[in-house]
């Protein structure tokens, strides 16, 4: 298999469970929400345009919450949050609009309308089980093309990559812009009366570049995801606690989900429901028939079966 | 069926074209801003905090006595806050260099024109810290000019 292929293969022909992109769907709503909600609603202008525009932002939102229409409606609340970023923040000035945060967001969303994110916890899905079950067929798959969703893994890389770029000169390894942002967020002290103060700005700014440099190559690999993705999310929470970035410490947190693989996701999700528990497999004798009957699903012969390992359980449901 | 796979393929070409679009974006937009200095609203650059802390200073006041020696005040005493948290926020941080001698006439207003007031202080840039004063004595006469500056 040539390079090219691999790299069109990662990249255009990752196919798997849409929970990912599911969770990932309704949390970014939530994150939108909590960025925008209070700023959208009419009473900040009474002008028809503006009142149109609002209502656009919460039935899109809406809709993208509660998975109706869902790639349409993840497109159309890309659509709002790019125009908040790019009219009111850039155009009109709103420099709080204009930041790094509702572009992330913008984008996420503009990615993860490429993928089926309606396939799963969703309208879309609960529509589609019922057309199922109509015309008796078996439940469609909660299974799709993901390429959006490796899009959303290189834009994080990205993101990673560019910020640590923007810190690699001697201001920021040598502990001043850390100490200048101490000084601005935590005024009162004279920090730099303390002698440890400075060598530890210092070893701090030096582990932050090393850890976004880090975090851009390593998600990608399984080690980098055991290992970075817990140190990754808790310097967003430090950034988070420490300088306040609105929504960008959580939004980061939420769209790791592209980094993990969706069928780990599915069974993670499968096993903390306890599907995957032998007690609720459809053929455990313990369980009554007509229980499965009504699901649709027919129990098999009470068989003597051997304890399987967890990858021999991986076969989504 | 000959159609169906068509449009399959025609699908997929879409796809790549699309994601390498986006890719060169992604990777394009950071480039030209951080790199190479362009200017567009259109490209995002991923420089978090860069525009932030700026101008607030680190301050150290001493009286200058006569044999030389340094004695170290803390404004919030001489200025008669309990605690720190209770000083308003244009003495907990100091800003440029109006904001510095703004706080400095008041401690000299304080201590009395007998005590020799000095400050040294550093300004924060986008290339660190840079020296703003240094063994300044406070005069509120000659000082005025400096606090119209920004």
């Amino acid at each position: 298999m040539t390079l090219a292929n691999q790299i069109t293969g990662w990249a255009l022909r990752y196919e798997g469970s849409t929970r990912a992109a599911g969770l990932m769907r309704i949390g970014l709503v939530l994150l939108i929400w909590g960025r925008f909600a209070g700023s959208m609603l009419p009473k900040h202008d009474l002008h028809l345009p503006w009142i149109l525009f609002g209502m656009t932002f919460f039935v899109a939102t809406g809709l993208m919450l509660v998975g109706l229409w869902s790639r349409l409606s993840s497109l159309l609340v890309s659509g709002v949050v790019f125009t908040n970023y790019f009219y009111f923040g850039h155009y009109l000035g709103n420099a709080y609009w204009a930041g790094h945060h509702v572009y992330l967001l913008a984008i996420a969303c503009f990615f993860l309308a490429l993928t089926p994110c309606g396939k799963s916890y969703s309208l879309d899905r609960w529509r589609a089980l019922h057309r199922a079950e109509r015309r008796g067929q078996p439940a469609p798959k909660e299974w799709g093309n993901l390429w959006g969703m490796r899009l959303i893994a290189f834009q994080l890389s990205m993101v990673y990559f560019w910020a640590a770029f923007s810190k690699a000169n001697p201001a920021f390894l040598s502990g001043d812009r850390l100490q200048q942002l101490i000084y601005a967020n935590f005024p009162g002290p004279d920090y730099s009366q303390f002698f440890l103060f400075e060598p530890l700005t210092m070893v701090a700014a030096i582990g932050v570049v090393i850890l976004q440099l880090a975090l851009a190559f390593g998600l990608h690999f399984p080690w980098g995801r055991k290992y970075l993705m817990p140190l990754g999310i808790v310097m967003h929470l430090a950034f988070y606690v420490l300088l306040y970035a609105f929504t960008f410490s959580l939004t980061m947190i939420l769209l790791y989900l592209a980094f993990i693989p969706a069928g780990t996701v599915h069974r993670v999700l499968n096993q903390m429901q306890g599907v995957s528990m032998p007690e609720a497999r459809p053929d455990n004798p313990l369980l009554s028939k007509s229980r499965f009957m009504e699901a649709g699903v027919q129990p098999a012969a009470p068989t003597k079966r051997k304890a399987a390992p967890l990858a021999g359980r991986t076969a989504l449901r | 069926m000959p159609h169906r796979a068509l449009l399959l393929r025609l699908k997929e070409h879409t796809r790549t074209v699309a994601f390498v679009v986006f890719v060169l974006l992604m990777v394009g937009g950071p480039f030209y801003k951080q790199v190479l200095g362009g200017e567009t609203i259109l490209l995002r650059e991923w420089t978090m905090y860069s525009g932030l802390g700026l101008r607030v200073c680190d301050v150290a006041f001493y009286i200058q006595e006569a044999d030389g020696h340094r004695m170290p005040v803390d404004r919030y005493e001489v200025l008669g806050y309990a605690a720190v948290q209770e000083a308003p926020i244009e003495v907990r941080r100091l800003e440029g260099a109006a904001g510095v001698l703004a706080v400095a006439h008041k401690m000299q207003e304080a201590l009395g024109d007998d005590k020799d007031l000095r400050v040294d202080a550093r300004i924060a840039t986008p290339v660190g810290w840079v020296p703003l004063f240094e063994g300044k004595a406070v005069d509120a006469a000659s000082d005025a000019e400096n606090r119209r500056q920004p």
